[in-house]
């Protein structure tokens, strides 16, 4: 009988990996004054994957993907995007990402279609035609030669898209980009990004504090908290299925007596649960019926992305 | 080389899609046209150097004008938090800046060129028959439109380093508003400072960036206003008060982390 009695679940396994990382993050701090903003970030994004990165409010998501944009200097370690480094060679290195940081602002006293034309010629890999597609792609056609001082929230969030795919880029960064986007527009740009990465081949680093909503898209998700990584795991692999099994055993008034039995497990709010595996669920039965205790019943608890969350976060507390 | 044309570009879109700018334009446009004809009323016999002279005591106001737009262009990408998706651009940030100047410094030549230009039409229109050797001002001699033609150029130098100026703060301060007031003050108290720390008086007062600007002191006398100086010492001196400001406006700009 194997009772995994460790609470955290083990990070994912970085077996699946193929490919040369797309973003390697070598020992990256940052300090700003004397506090610490991010300390010894060591991380790889495989390719082709759309990469979550979780953390709560003030965790440093928003300076981690500053510093991977050039936008801020890291203190000390390096950043490499697809092969180059961000500091020491930014512009080949920042040829390949596309990127939202914070709110997508925008030059408000020009239309939608002009601000496009704007990015469209810092590069010269953009064609008109290219313009039009990703206009029609984010849904902007009948409002894009409108002032962006008239759009809405979420028209903005899609402009923010917008300039960011113009280029096709090989990496693109979204700091919370489902931020003000209507269930339509979250839905349309999650199933863009999946197929980005499917059909082209995109990464997608994304980072948010919807934890629901990561589990949609992400294929891996690494947790941030107070500037320090503290997992990386992948969804939807066999590993989260097997670690994460919790099974909840009712068995009525004798849980502590149960629980002594057992010599394993916990009581979490007046029920005893226990990590196993399949063959342990079977077993446990097992010796609880051969010890009198009757089993009312049992049921897997099924804990979202979100609950464990929270529980490594300790409730997410501003840092 | 032809790509980095593409940025200046942006930048003059940036400046004249505001109606601010436009708003400018009007107003240097009105005082373009409008003072000759006031001249004409007020002084029996001008000629058009004479006019022209006397129009260009309004260069204060492309001055303020650029000064306004220059500081924006770099300080109003960071209170609109544009800057962000600015500098994610397969473009260092010192092209980026760059391309900034060069189009405040356009904006300046087409601000002087559209006040200059429809000045003297006006002035040719009304006056052009005019014999034209009354000085209004009554203090000129020599060739007035020499005269105008040479102040015309040290205008646009004393212009370009206040514009350069504004752009300094506004890359060290990214605030727009602090980065024209400071520069205003500047332009009217220069006079002052000047005034408190006199050349002919003081050793230091010589290396003032103040008392080596307006070079049409030299025009009547080789020596300056204060009789200590010339022409080439106060072009050494504006030099290098120039190249200082740029360098340190692209040196913080460049060093800066945008948290924006
Ligand atoms: N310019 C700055 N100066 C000082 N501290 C800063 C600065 N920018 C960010 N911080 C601090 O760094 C920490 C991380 O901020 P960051 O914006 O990266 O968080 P975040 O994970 O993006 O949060 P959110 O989910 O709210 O967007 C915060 O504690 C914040 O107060
Ligand atoms: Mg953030």
């Amino acid at each position: 009988m194997e009772i995994i009695s460790d609470k955290m679940p083990v990070p994912g396994s970085k077996s699946k990996m193929t490919g040369d990382p797309v973003v390697r993050f070598d020992n990256v701090v940052k300090r700003i004054g004397r506090k610490t903003i991010i300390e010894g970030l060591t991380l790889d994004v495989p390719p082709g994957q759309v990469f979550g990165f979780l953390g709560p409010n003030g965790s440093g998501k928003t300076t981690t993907i500053r510093m991977m944009t050039g936008l801020m200097a890291p203190s000390s370690g390096d950043i490499v995007i697809d092969g180059r480094s961000i500091t020491r060679d930014f512009e080949q290195a920042i040829s390949q990402v596309g990127a939202i940081v914070e709110n997508p602002e925008m030059y408000s006293y020009l239309s939608g279609y002009r601000n496009l034309k704007q990015y469209a010629r810092m590069r010269s890999d953009v064609t008109k035609e290219r313009i039009d597609e990703v206009v029609q792609f984010t849904g902007l056609d009948r409002r894009i030669h409108d002032k962006v001082s008239t759009y809405s929230l979420g028209m903005r969030q899609r402009l923010g898209v917008a300039q960011a795919i113009l280029h096709r880029p090989k990496l693109l960064i979204l700091d919370e980009p489902t931020n003000g986007l209507d269930p339509q527009g979250i839905r349309e740009l999650r199933d863009y990004l999946r197929e980005l990465t499917r059909k082209e081949g995109t990464t997608v680093f994304v980072s948010s504090h919807l934890l629901s909503e990561m589990e949609l898209m992400c294929d891996t998700v690494a947790i941030i908290q107070a500037g320090k990584l503290i997992d990386v795991r992948e969804l939807h692999g066999e590993a989260d299925i097997h670690a994460t099994l919790e099974t909840i055993f009712d068995v009525g008034e004798r849980i502590e007596e149960a629980l002594a039995l057992l010599g394993g497990g916990e009581i979490r709010s007046g029920q005893l649960v226990v990590r196993t595996n399949r063959e342990g669920i079977a077993e446990i039965n097992n010796l609880f019926v051969q010890a009198g205790i009757a089993v009312y019943g049992i049921r897997a608890l099924t804990r979202t992305l979100e609950d464990q969350f929270l529980e490594m976060t300790g409730g997410g507390g501003i840092v | 080389m032809f790509n980095f044309f593409r940025l200046v570009h942006n930048e003059n879109i940036k400046i004249y899609a505001r109606v601010r700018t436009w708003i400018m334009l009007g107003v240097l446009g009105l005082v373009g046209l409008l003072m000759p004809v006031l001249f004409g009323y007020v002084s029996e016999d001008i000629g058009v150097w004479s006019a022209m002279n006397t129009l260009l005591q309004f260069w204060f106001l492309p001055t303020v004008f650029t000064i306004a737009v220059a500081a924006d262009t770099v300080a109003g990408e960071f209170s609109r938090g544009t800057i962000k998706l600015l500098l994610i651009r397969p473009w260092s940030r010192i092209k980026i800046l760059l391309s900034k100047y060069i189009a405040v410094a356009l904006f300046m030549l087409a601000l002087y060129a559209l006040l200059v230009g429809l000045g003297l039409g006006m002035s040719v229109l009304l006056f052009g028959h005019s014999s034209g050797t009354t000085d209004i001002l009554g203090q000129l001699s020599g060739s007035l439109s020499d005269y105008f033609w040479w102040s015309l150029l040290y205008r646009l130098v004393d212009c370009l380093i206040y514009v350069t100026m504004a752009f300094m703060f506004s890359s060290v301060f990214r605030s727009n508003s602090l980065s024209v007031a400071l520069t205003i003050i500047l332009l009217f108290m220069g006079g002052l400072i000047t005034l408190l720390v006199n050349p002919a008086k003081y050793e230091l007062g010589r290396y003032l960036l103040f008392a080596n600007m307006d070079l049409s002191q030299y025009i009547s006398d080789e020596t300056g206003s204060y009789g200590v100086s010339s022409l080439g010492f106060s072009l050494s001196v504006l030099a290098a008060y120039y190249v200082s400001f740029l360098i340190l406006t692209f040196w913080v700009f460049r060093k800066r982390d945008v948290a924006a």
